[in-house]
């Protein structure tokens, strides 16, 4: 998998999630205005387009009119959509003045210009990264600790670009929770059909994933391309193991982030979701704050603010306590989740180096293997659960032969034995083996396989090829851990079975 | 590893056996157990008569390999500074200046090691164990490859020291030559006639890529039931009745690097038991002691080896052995 054609995609759906999600907000909290769903193919379409010409097309020489022609196509398709599909508008094509003030025009137009922006600035952060691979290779760089003292002593006018990918993340997070809140409290998201709510909620945690993906993707893409300009080798298996620990991190973020509370900071979701639908439905956000916001439409009760601290009575003390617990569990969740992700980077990047690590840094590590082999746990417990089951249910649609071989190989993987068709190979020689003894010819404990073959060849010389191909196959299979491929396999099956007949002949006619 | 490495190494065995073959007639087998020696790192103890081409083996050896080969005559009077070498006081420049012994070269032959006293066989097997020596304070690292071939007389044992157990267990292997047969000897006779073949002899090779295959050679694959064999092989031999002492763990790490040169050699890139059972009479039979009832007998090491690998299973399969 060549992560340079990945990361764009994943940028392209992180910019589609969020602008998405801000547009779907706007709509219920402003009411004014509602989201079309040709807006998600053209925002989708957008977005792709803006951050694969961006990271691979666009460069310092190219000219602006180029970008300008690239919005202007963007927007003026969304503005004949718009025509087409709300036709007959109160004003002609031309007359832009009435267009730019029709929420109808400016908002979806708005919206589109969001996503190329944001998907064209990923794009050309990518360009970036490139370019700073490209210097720190021609400065020879080989470590990476030493990129980032090259990157301070030489100024080369560019920005780390993790920092940027990191600061949208968090930014556009914050931004999604403040108006998914504000939804939810006005009371709008109530009266939307479950399929609505269904596919709010996944646009918000697929955008969630995709981003958290992104930063690992993005992280990687950076040390890979540095590696590449500075010509360091890393193991084939990095990337894998990268992105398996990535996707640990991110359930675990997820899970975390759907189920955490979000009222535990001064200021709150709940403060700042309360300013916001006073700021789209044009109510005084200060007078929201103090407690005596009541929105017209739609409808909603205070009692369903779930607001602590601002209540009228004082909190009881088993009500504190209680308040405190709850507090102490969610700072330590958070604590646990960053020292998780702190954990993911340093176990991925300080392999060999763990055991230098000291105080906060080792304690990340630490719980971070100790997540990660919980979950392999887990996941281990539930395919042997599985196993098991599918063990029980062959017992019962199975004939008795099937069962017992069944149950022949369950017992050679619980050995940590040979699998498959190597399997089958081993067993085929334990046959000839078994049958040579039938007829006499014995397979003394000291013998090889080869010197079997031998004594083999020696009595039945009409299958000397046979046996000599078998066992070759046999040693490569036993001994040198060959991979078996299908036709090869059938093939040794079947001088098997040829020699196993001639043995047999060889035994009837020796009575 | 790849294929292709364990090819260049098979394809070097065929090119230096091929090479040595032009001086030396006969003895392939004893020739790839020398190669086999040379690519594991280990060092050869050679018991047998004189004349049989002991020197002529390990000078064809070293020009084939385009390294430097020297020789040392070991008597009762040899110095361990005839060995390693000595500082000389230079009196133009009014220094010390060292001057290499004869072990600073990459293929040694040390003639009639049992002849040495005590002392001068103790400083060979430090630099052979080492691969460095230290005259004066000072060290010098011996080039890579090194491998030094000793030989004794097997039947002449007046004013000989022979080599305690503990030094020869230092011998990675354990060679005999054997006088050739007729048809051998002829050809000799024939080839010798007119100019020496050695002189003619080209290298095939250089120290660089034996340095390269001797790498290889360490990444030959072994499987589980292969090294377990190595080793209960070896422990069989420490419980055997007619044994005084077995062989060492040193012993079962020599059989089973041994057992991966010869299957590289072969062009496999992983052992199988034939190798180590092809291998354990070489690598073996040197390092056990019989008890003095059983060498009266006339029983010899090397029936103890035979016997042990017609005895001690392979296991190849569990069924397949008959339990």
């Amino acid at each position: 998998m060549k992560l340079k054609h990945v990361v764009p995609s994943l940028a392209a759906l992180f910019s589609f999630s969020v602008v998405s999600l801000v547009g779907q907000y706007i709509s219920l909290l402003y009411g004014g205005w509602t989201f079309p769903v040709w807006l998600f193919a053209v925002i989708f379409l957008v977005s792709f387009e803006s951050v694969y010409f961006s990271a691979f097309f666009l460069s310092p020489r190219t000219p602006i009119t180029v970008r300008l022609l690239e919005v202007g196509s963007a927007v003026g398709a969304v503005y004949v959509i718009v025509r087409l599909t709300l036709s007959p508008l109160a004003y002609e094509w031309f007359e832009l003045s009435q267009a730019i003030r029709d929420p109808y025009v400016i908002l979806p137009a708005l919206l589109t210009l969001a996503a190329w922006f944001m998907a064209g600035g990923y794009g050309q952060q990518f360009t970036v990264i490139h370019k700073l691979g490209d210097q720190l290779g021609d400065a020879s760089a080989s470590t990476v600790s030493w990129e980032y003292e090259s990157l301070e002593s030489r100024d080369y006018g560019v920005t780390m670009a993790i920092e940027y990918f990191f600061w949208r993340l968090f930014g556009y997070g914050f931004l999604i929770g403040v108006l998914a809140i504000a939804a939810s409290r006005s009371g709008v998201v109530d009266d939307l059909s479950r399929g609505y709510r269904l596919g709010l909620g996944v646009l918000g945690i697929g955008g969630l994933s995709v981003g958290l993906i992104l930063q690992g993707a993005v992280y990687l893409f950076r040390l890979e391309t540095i590696w590449s300009y500075t010509g360091t080798r890393v193991s084939e298996g990095f990337q894998k193991d990268w992105f398996k620990n990535l996707a640990i991190f991110v359930i675990a973020v997820v899970g975390i982030v759907s189920i955490a509370p979000v009222n535990y900071s001064p200021i709150t979701y709940d403060r700042l979701s309360q300013w916001a639908i006073g700021l789209f439905q044009g109510m005084d956000p200060f007078t929201v704050i103090e407690g005596d916001f009541q929105p017209e439409s739609p409808p909603h009760s205070n009692e369903e603010m779930v607001e602590w601290g601002i209540g009228e009575e004082e909190p009881s003390f088993w009500f504190a306590l209680v308040m405190f617990l709850y507090f102490l569990v969610v700072v330590g969740g958070i604590a646990l989740l960053v020292l998780l992700a702190v954990g993911f980077f340093l176990v991925m990047l300080a392999k060999d180096e763990l055991d230098k690590l000291k105080g906060m840094p080792q304690l990340a590590v630490r719980i971070y293997r100790a997540f990660t082999a919980a979950v392999c746990g887990g996941l281990m417990a539930l395919r042997d659960l599985w196993g098991r089951g599918k063990n029980v249910l062959r017992r019962y649609t199975f004939s008795p032969t099937d069962t017992l071989s069944a149950e022949r190989t369950h017992k050679a993987g619980k050995k940590r034995g040979p699998s498959g068709p190597v399997l089958h190979i081993r067993q085929m020689f334990q046959r000839i083996v078994r049958t040579g003894r039938e007829v006499g010819i014995r397979m003394g404990p000291g013998q090889t396989p080869q010197e079997y073959g031998e004594l083999l060849r020696e009595k039945l010389p009409s299958v000397n090829t046979e046996i000599q191909f078998f066992i070759q196959s046999y040693n490569e299979v036993r001994y040198g851990k060959r991979m078996v491929e299908p036709e090869w396999k059938e093939r040794v099956m079947e001088q098997g079975q040829e020699i196993v007949r001639q043995i047999k002949a060889w035994g009837k006619e020796e009575q | 590893m790849s294929k292709t490495d364990v090819d260049s190494v098979a394809r070097f065995g065929g090119d230096v056996l091929e090479n040595i073959s032009r001086v030396m007639v006969g003895k392939q087998k004893e020739i790839r157990t020398l190669l086999v020696a040379l690519l594991s790192e280990g060092h050869i103890l050679l018991e047998d008569v004189p004349g049989v081409g002991k020197t002529m083996m390990a000078r064809a050896l070293a020009i084939s390999i385009g390294g430097t080969f020297s020789r040392i005559q070991c008597t009762p009077d040899l110095l361990p500074s005839d060995i390693t070498g000595v500082s000389i006081f230079d009196q133009k420049r009014g220094d010390f200046v060292f001057r290499p012994g004869p072990i600073m070269a990459q293929i040694v032959l040390a003639d009639e090691i049992n002849r040495a006293t005590p002392r001068s066989q103790s400083s060979l097997l430090e630099c052979m164990g080492e691969g460095q020596v230290t005259v004066d304070g000072k060290t010098y690292r011996l080039e890579r490859p090194f491998l030094v071939l000793a030989t004794q007389n097997p039947v002449e044992y007046e004013g000989t020291f022979p080599l305690p157990e503990a030094q020869l267990d230092r011998f990675f292997l354990r060679l005999h030559l054997g006088y050739p047969t007729l048809e051998e000897e002829n050809i000799i006779l024939q080839r010798l006639q007119g100019l020496h073949p050695i002189e003619s002899l080209e290298a095939c090779s250089t120290p660089e890529q034996v340095r390269t295959l001797q790498e290889v050679v360490t990444k030959v694959f072994v499987e589980d039931s292969v090294r377990d064999y190595v080793v209960r092989l070896t422990q069989s031999t420490r419980s055997h009745s007619h044994v005084q002492l077995g062989a060492s763990p040193r012993g079962s790490l020599a059989l089973m690097r041994a057992a991966q040169a010869w299957a590289a050699l072969e062009g496999r890139d992983y052992i199988l038991p034939d190798d180590v059972k092809k291998m354990a009479p070489w690598v073996l039979a040197h390092r056990i002691v019989l008890k003095p009832e059983s060498q009266l007998r006339g029983l010899t090491s090397e029936d103890v080896i035979s016997e042990l690998l017609h005895t001690v299973p392979v296991r190849a399969e569990e069924d397949g052995d008959g339990k």
